[in-house]
């Protein structure tokens, strides 16, 4: 049977996301659990659904049509009982406003490749391509391989935005296939990584260093997160890390809140919920420590 | 610091004097011409007219602005609207008193000028362009003109314009050499012949005209000398005598300096539109033609950069200062007062190097430095044009105000030369107006701007069995209603006859204006500037162009596209709703039991053209190569009477039309309210948009383009942030390239303003008062917008980089 991915946002004219003019294909699922994520949506690996409140007008036509009596409308406003739900989503159909959406797009590599050329053009003359961000594109293991191999064998310039955590058997598998990597590096702890991401960073630093080693072309991104990584005594360890593992640059990737209505419309409790967006000044003291420690650092992506 | 920098104080001066005006109408012009008509009454038009214009010119009021370089006025003061009798006189009278209380487009009036006009209109009263077009119309025509369905209006009242005439010419003979040519070519005639004899009118008003413009020119001279005289500051004085022997030079003799280059374009380019009510009155490629003087200039130092760009900017705010009134009813078809005076630089030389030059850079820093609407600066962009000059675009692009826009080489040489054009003149084609290009010096008037066909309004008419949906009158006979239709064909087969019953009566309206136009108010002296017509001894409207094509316009592209997009797939493949329930949503706007529903399933179940989906995008382009095939057919009054060509160009730079033929019109399948505005030109609807930029590019440019001579006119907003890294405007400019080089696009223009700017001008325009917004293929100021308009503009998609 041919792989099939879950694809949960295609992002055209992404110029971001590596050289050039790109298309970010955003894969589904991640084994991180990042409190700060700003695509909540995009953690579980397989198709689910999402309510926006600010859209739905409580006409009650989900609930009608839920065989499973997963959703309520209680005192005027949406209720879902995720427990109940058998993911039939007949209720996203029957929503007349879109306020009731599915997320995730099950798809093949040529389905993928049809969408991804759309913007062919652009990427020649930009020195652009594909870029696979996620979740994490290195969750769907088989498909992220086969996809990859794809967009190589049409000549496309290609990139990978990953947290790293994979194994490191199947993360040198793919590097072959990958023309620029941006590995996050969200903390040099082990321990304060796993308290905000609910897993250890070893694998994340072995794979980095291997792909140092290798002589890949990357950048190392730092997701900047208030009272987590923000403090000079972790931009400190960060660059001991990073020497003993030769990293020669990183992006300071600013938080912000554009996540918050997605944690909202899925319904769960957000640890950030009163932060404010940072502002890129407010990183020019890290920048400038790492650059004073021989490590090229750009604030943004 | 910005990037450009700030203007000399001078400039800045003269341009805080002419942004704090009120637009007052002046009556001047009114008076002159009525009184030369009333003398000449025994003559033929083209001499009543020549007499007229000479008239104006010998008495209007003339004045030099203080510290202004250059001489040559419109009216009795700066922004003032002259009135144009000949081309309208009953909406002037029936609105006097509307214009100081318009919600867009104000104009101050006295009440003594108010009834100096009401004096004069019993002598123009059934005499006007206006009347006689209206009188030539045949009753179908009119009543499609009455009902708004097909838009001619502006060709009637305001006149012609749309062209460039050989401003080259003119540097290198003066206009003694075109005296000379033209009284060597009557020396010629036989007075036995009549086609002989017509000709000698139309030399003696060239002849009277240019020795109007001379006069004209000398009493200028005569005024800075007696200024030079009473002056005290003596560096003034020697501008002003320096000034005395510009006038005298020019534009009688040849130009010899930069300076004289520049005051001899701005007198013809004044006078022009004082012969003339019509606008897109255009420069030309001004950088080609005016660099052999700069760089001459500038080699033997006779004067430095900075006196070139204040000659340059002192010129942008003569051209600023040129103003017309027109109906409300045209009004709201371009709102914000555009003259459309389209000055446009780079492109190639005929050999296909690049022509951008120094003056070019320079041309690109005085617009930006002045920021004015007018004038209305366009980039010919090729494959090969220096990136260091598309990057200064960009720093342009990014002040926010609309310019420049790009044209594109690549796509409009080819059609020029698929046309019948020659390759040299193809390469030096122009932009003129908004969007759109012709030849100059070559080219006849109105390469676009003829009549707007309201699609969607055509297609609602289709399906409602030839009934007009607005105005309930029965247009034509059509035998089935969309609500008994059982099959997409069937929709299809309506919309190509609908499309086969209007272009022609579209094309008599057009000819109605030609006729009218041409017998009524020839324009001699534009004429004269314009090949080969003093060759052939004939104006411009009896086809005295080398090239004579015009270009009707279609409204409504994406909506038509959208609108048969959902009846297709909703209707017909997903049968998700039938033709009479849709129908009775539609007639009911969507308030029905369950329309809103509707409305919903229109908006999102079914793809949007601007998002790079074949679906839709096919239809949009098959269903506009209905009327492309159509128009086709067609001519204008000019065919066979000279002109390479004689037929139309179609195009969609619709203006500001897309809110007041939005606003006639019914709810429609597409998902769009009664009254909202239609998509501008062939710019997505608003907000449908939603994978940026690039797809938007690809659907536009599925489009017939290689046939869309008239212009293809995309409109994108960019958020400012977008433009702040330095990365990022590469990455537009290499967008950019790859929509031309090899989507072959032919236009886009970009609203770098957010949304937020947008919403905070609406609610204190005392803050913005210098906010310029691009409004269709010209920037208007924001302030002086309808309300209407403004939520146009802000309702247009932002992308962000």
């Amino acid at each position: 049977m041919e792989t099939k991915g879950i694809v949960f946002n295609i992002q055209r004219f992404s110029i971001h996301d590596g050289p050039g003019i790109r298309t970010t294909v955003f894969l589904k699922g991640c084994p991180l659990n990042c409190r700060w994520c700003a695509n909540p949506e995009s953690k579980a690996p397989h198709r689910e659904l999402l309510h926006t409140e600010k859209t739905c007008v409580h006409c009650g036509s989900c609930v009608a049509v839920c065989p499973n009596h997963a959703l309520t409308l209680e005192e005027g406003r949406l209720v879902q009982k995720r427990e109940k739900c058998a993911q039939c989503f007949a209720c996203a159909k029957a929503c007349p406003v879109h306020a009731l959406q599915v997320e995730g797009d099950v798809c093949t590599v040529e389905e993928l490749l049809v969408e991804v050329k759309k913007d062919e053009a652009f990427y020649k003359k930009s020195g652009g391509g594909v870029t696979l961000s996620g979740g994490e594109p290195l969750l769907q293991r088989e498909f992220t391989l086969a996809f990859l191999k794809r967009l190589k064998a049409e000549g496309m310039h290609t990139t990978i935005e990953t947290t790293g955590f994979a194994s490191p058997e199947y993360f040198r598998s793919i590097l072959e296939y990958v023309d620029m990597l941006y590995i996050d590096c969200k903390h040099p702890d082990s321990a304060e990584h796993e308290r905000m991401t609910d897993v250890p960073n070893e694998r994340v630093l072995e794979n980095l260093e291997y792909a140092a080693a290798a002589g890949q072309e990357m950048v190392v991104r730092i997701p900047v997160i208030p009272h987590f990584n923000d403090a000079p005594e972790v931009t400190r360890q960060y660059i001991d890390l990073f020497r003993s593992i030769h990293i020669k640059q990183v992006h300071l990737l600013p938080f912000h809140q554009l996540g918050l209505a997605k944690w909202r419309a899925l319904g769960q409790p957000y640890l950030f919920e009163n932060e404010q967006n940072m502002k890129k000044e407010m990183l020019l003291p890290m920048k400038a420590m790492f650059e004073a420690a021989g490590i090229q650092a750009q604030i943004g992506g | 610091m910005s990037y450009f920098g700030e203007p000399s104080k001078r400039i800045q001066k003269m341009k805080e004097d002419i942004l704090s005006i009120t637009p007052k109408v002046c009556v001047e012009r009114a008076i002159y011409t009525t009184e030369s008509y009333q003398k000449h009454k025994d003559k033929m038009k083209i001499l009543q007219r020549a007499y007229a214009i000479e008239n104006t010119l010998q008495k209007m009021t003339i004045y030099i602005e203080e510290g202004g370089l250059l001489a040559g006025n419109q009216a009795s003061s700066n922004r003032a609207a002259p009135i144009f009798p000949e081309y309208a006189i009953d909406w002037v009278v029936d609105e006097l008193d509307k214009w100081e209380k318009r919600d867009g487009d104000r104009f101050l009036i006295s009440e003594e000028n108010k009834q100096v006009i009401r004096d004069l209109e019993p002598f123009w009263r059934g005499q006007t362009l206006k009347d006689k077009g209206l009188a030539l119309m045949p009753p179908l025509s009119r009543k499609c003109y009455d009902l708004g369905i097909i838009k001619v209006e502006g060709n009637i009242t305001a006149g012609d314009g749309h062209l460039a005439v050989d401003y080259e010419k003119l540097l290198r003979v003066g206009l003694k050499g075109i005296r000379e040519e033209t009284l060597e070519a009557k020396a010629k005639l036989q007075y036995s012949d009549y086609n002989d004899l017509k000709k000698v009118y139309f030399y003696d008003a060239i002849l009277i005209l240019v020795a109007a413009c001379v006069d004209f020119a000398h009493r200028y001279a005569r005024l800075a000398a007696e200024m030079a005289g009473h002056e005290t500051d003596p560096t003034r004085k020697k501008e002003l005598e320096k000034l005395v022997q510009v006038c005298m030079r020019v534009p009688e003799y040849p130009a010899e300096s930069f300076y004289e280059a520049v005051q001899s374009v701005w007198f013809l380019q004044l006078i022009l539109q004082i012969e003339s009510n019509g606008h897109s009155l255009s420069f030309g490629r001004f950088d080609q033609y005016i660099y052999p003087f700069y760089k001459k200039d500038i080699e033997e130092k006779n004067m430095n950069q900075e006196q070139a760009l204040e000659l340059l900017e002192n010129l942008w705010i003569k051209t600023f200062s040129i103003n017309k009134i027109r109906s409300d009813s045209h009004t709201k078809f371009s709102a914000g007062s555009p003259l459309y005076q389209n000055v446009c630089i780079g492109g190639q030389h005929v050999d296909g190097t690049d022509a951008v030059n120094e003056l070019s850079f320079l041309m690109l820093k005085s617009v930006a430095q002045t920021r004015l609407t007018q004038p209305n600066l366009s980039v010919r962009y090729h494959a090969g044009i220096a990136d260091a000059f598309m990057k200064e675009c960009i720093e342009v692009i990014k002040l926010g105000f609309g310019m420049p826009s790009f044209n594109n080489d690549e796509i409009i040489i080819p059609q020029f030369i698929k046309k019948g054009v020659a390759k040299e003149d193809a390469y030096n084609y122009s932009s003129i107006g908004c969007i759109e290009v012709s030849i100059p010096g070559k080219f006849g008037f109105r390469c676009s701007g003829m009549n707007f066909l309201n699609f969607p309004r055509i297609l609602m008419i289709a399906l409602n069995q030839g009934v007009d949906v607005t105005s309930g009158e029965k247009v034509y006979d059509a035998n089935i209603h969309f609500r008994d239709m059982t099959s997409f064909d069937q929709v299809w087969k309506a919309w190509v006859d609908v499309i086969q019953y209007f272009t022609p009566i579209s094309v008599s309206l057009d000819n109605c204006a030609d006729y009218a136009l041409e017998m009524e108010v020839p324009d001699s002296l534009c004429s004269a500037l314009v090949d080969s017509c003093i060759q052939r001894g004939k104006h411009l409207k009896e086809g005295g162009a080398v090239y004579d094509f015009i270009g009707p316009l279609q409204v409504g592209i994406a909506n038509t596209g959208d609108s048969l997009a959902a009846i297709k797939k909703l209707v017909f493949e997903e049968k998700r709703i039938t033709p009479a329930k849709l129908w009775d949503a539609l007639m009911a706007n969507f308030e029905n039991e369950g329309g809103w529903k509707i409305q919903q399933m229109l908006l999102h179940d079914v793809p949007k053209y601007g998002n790079d989906e074949d679906y839709v995008d096919d239809l949009t382009r098959d269903s506009y190569q209905v009327f492309i095939d159509e128009i086709g057919k067609y001519h204008n009054t000019r065919y066979g009477r000279g002109p390479v060509g004689g037929g139309y160009f179609p195009g969609t730079s619709s203006i500001s039309a897309n809110v007041p033929q939005g606003a006639q019109l019914c709810a429609t399948p597409d998902g769009r309210k009664k009254g909202e505005p239609l998509a501008e030109g062939c710019s997505p609807s608003h907000g449908v948009d939603v994978h940026g930029p690039t797809a938007v590019f690809k659907s536009v440019s599925k489009l017939p383009t290689v046939d869309l001579n008239g212009g293809v006119l995309l409109n994108q907003k960019l958020n400012p942030s977008s433009l702040e890294e330095e990365r990022d405007k590469e990455k537009l400019s290499l967008m950019l390239r790859t929509f031309f080089d090899d989507l072959k696009g032919y236009h886009v223009q970009y609203n770098v303003v957010s949304k937020d700017i947008l919403l905070d001008a609406q609610a204190h325009p005392e803050k913005h008062r210098d906010l310029i917004v691009r409004v269709a293929g010209y920037s208007a100021f924001f302030n002086i917008l309808s309300t209407e308009t403004q939520n146009d503009i802000i309702g247009r998609t932002e992308h962000v980089l």
